[in-house]
């Protein structure tokens, strides 16, 4: 009924989009695992980093894969500084009332200040960049790389995968091997034992706030070279990294990386049997299958 | 049984009464301010609806929208279809949007926080494109026009002004009746269990069931809701189900004053208001929209009752 090459074709647009989705999940869940915040703007951070990176190329004329890492920065240094004007001095509130029935109304406070940032992000953008989508051209969006066995994929792709599978790596290897990643998590396993051992949590969430949303912006960056940029694109991804997390098991950094390829993989099939309109299900069929047997999520929750 | 007296009953029923007279002049300000109105009062419905399972059970809905829309896609269907008589129809898709929360509610039992925030916005998601792709039944993304509206006998209904005295009505008697549910013995168990799921547990109460009665009553009444507001303005649409409603439903429920009577009131008011106030700055809106929602929730984290109050014990010093 469909022919092979379809299928294979499907899976490995899906497995790069799985590359996406991890970059923005693993954002996502740092930030649970760190500030327990349920961050619903993250999204809002992949927006920023696209429309960035079309300001910059657009006045300095240069190409988005040299320009989106530079956004990226200048969009972590958005984010902490709208860390500290937002959520900062309420981190202990919600500390202190962990395990309460007050947490309950903590948590929700929490999740309705990021819902009030994203609202007011999205249109930020629209009343600066406007509602019609804007395309973005690059060099490598032009350069088509052939496969063997009939598939072709633009070199902008290519390079998008193996960016996002790289700095996976070394955000890995940065929490594992430096002093400042350890201290990232022993914050996220016991901030009042962090503290005690002289680490300043507040500047722990600062950092954890600033390499979360960089990796968000620089996965909008490039895809805004692919696709095309609009204001709601954050929410859009900011669904599919929730889903992420959760199959992955929140605050659980490998548990998100192979989440992430897991739903671009089954998104890519799924795509190809129930058609593309009901691509989004696909997520959403898997995080409730996840929840139900798994509910800690595939890898459990994370430290 | 129900744990309510008899005073109880006369004496909030006396509130509503006096809010009933209060607001039945209002037709005379215009039909502008009549509409308003009326939107507000369908809104504190579904807000106050959402309240019981957010403010009340302590369980986090990002769906609810959702079942505003299968009320009124129900209810619109069955009349033009079926030539079901409207009235009917808003209580067939109260039930119907009930049924689903029950779907719903059941596999959320164990859910909390993000986790039950997530699932009942994928629910809200796949109800949203399944309005738009079954399009044989829903007609597809451009919504439905030209419903019938509710049958009033002598009394034309498509006259702002009588509507009014509908939506009134329901109104006033949906707030009463969720209200006495929030005093009566259900009421304080869906408060403890939102306070200490285990302790309530511990003392004998059947969690998952009051859990699954909450999921019920709160989507029953949005689907009711929902049914009203196709009635009344004639048109809908898939987007009613989209995150973007649902968060406008919650932030009515929670700038108003989470877990109170009259807080869904409260919100419903200041945000349907707002919306108006700000519609020639259409651009900057959701802008404005946005920051009040970060200002309230960072220095009134318990909303606009809690204000009140505090205003109210200043006057009466």
């Amino acid at each position: 009924m469909f022919s092979y090459s379809l299928i294979v074709e499907q899976i490995l647009l899906g497995l790069m989009n799985g590359g996406i989705y991890a970059a923005v999940g693993v954002g996502l869940t740092m930030i649970f695992g760190v500030m327990k915040l349920s961050n619903f703007a993250h999204g809002e951070f992949y927006m920023l980093g696209a429309y960035f990176t079309f300001a910059l190329v657009n006045s300095l004329g240069s190409d988005p894969f040299l320009m989106g890492p530079l956004s990226a920065l200048g969009v972590g240094l958005v984010s902490v500084i709208l860390n500290k004007l937002v959520f900062s001095s309420l981190y202990k509130e919600l500390r202190e009332v962990k395990g309460s029935a007050a947490f309950f109304f903590q948590d929700l406070r929490f999740i309705m200040l990021t819902i009030g940032l994203s609202i007011l992000l999205v249109d930020l953008a629209l009343v600066v960049w406007g509602p019609i989508p804007i395309n973005m051209s690059s060099a490598l969006t032009s350069i088509i790389i052939k496969l063997p066995g009939d598939f072709s994929f633009s070199l902008a792709r290519i390079v998008t995968f193996f960016l996002a599978l790289t700095s996976l790596i070394a955000l890995y290897l940065f929490l594992k091997i430096t002093k400042t990643g350890k201290a990232i998590r022993a914050t996220a396993q016991n901030p009042a034992a962090a503290a005690l051992s002289g680490i300043n949590t507040n500047r722990i969430y600062d950092i954890t706030m600033f390499i979360s949303t960089t990796l968000a912006a620089l996965a909008g960056g490039f895809l805004g070279a692919i696709y095309s940029l609009y204001p709601t694109m954050g929410l859009d991804v900011v669904v599919k990294a929730f889903v992420v997390v959760i199959v992955g098991g929140m605050g659980n950094l490998v548990g998100s990386i192979f989440a992430g390829f897991l739903i671009g993989f089954a998104e890519g099939l799924g795509g190809v049997y129930f058609g593309t309109e009901y691509r989004q299900v696909v997520a959403f069929v898997i995080m409730i299958l996840v929840l139900w047997f798994r509910p800690k999520g595939i890898l459990g929750r994370g430290g | 049984m129900l744990g309510i007296t008899r005073q109880t009953i006369t004496k909030d029923g006396k509130y509503y009464i006096l809010l009933f007279i209060a607001l039945l002049p209002l037709p005379l300000a215009g039909d502008y301010v009549t509409h308003i109105a009326i939107m507000i009062m369908i809104y504190s419905v579904t807000s106050a609806s959402l309240n019981i399972l957010v403010g009340y059970t302590g369980r986090l809905s990002l769906g609810h929208a959702a079942f505003f829309a299968i009320g009124s896609y129900t209810s619109t269907l069955l009349s033009m279809n079926l030539a079901l008589n409207p009235w009917l129809g808003i209580i067939v898709g109260g039930l119907l949007a009930a049924l689903f929360g029950l779907v719903l509610g059941i596999p959320s039992l164990r859910l909390k926080g993000p986790y039950l925030a997530i699932s009942t916005l994928g629910f809200g998601i796949i109800v949203q494109l399944l309005l738009i792709n079954l399009d044989w039944l829903t007609r597809g993304p451009i919504g439905i026009p030209n419903i019938p509206p509710l049958p009033g006998g002598m009394i034309d209904l498509k006259i702002k002004s009588n509507f009014f005295y509908v939506a009134l009505t329901v109104f006033i008697l949906i707030i009463f009746l969720l209200g006495l549910l929030i005093k009566s013995r259900v009421g304080k168990i869906l408060i403890a269990i939102r306070e200490d799921e285990d302790a309530a547990l511990s003392i004998g109460i059947n969690v998952s069931l009051f859990k699954i009665f909450a999921f019920i009553v709160s989507t029953f009444f949005a689907g009711v809701s929902g049914g009203l507001y196709a009635h009344y303005l004639r048109y809908i649409s898939p987007a009613m189900s989209a995150l973007s409603e649902s968060i406008h439903i919650l932030s009515m429920t929670i700038i108003g004053g989470i877990g109170t009577t009259i807080g869904p009131l409260l919100g419903a008011t200041l945000i349907t208001i707002l919306q108006e106030v700000l519609r020639p700055y259409l651009e900057y809106r959701y802008l404005i929209y946005g920051s009040l929602i970060i200002v309230v929730m960072k220095y009134f984290p318990s909303g606009m009752h809690a204000l009140l109050q505090v205003i109210i014990k200043g006057v009466r010093k």
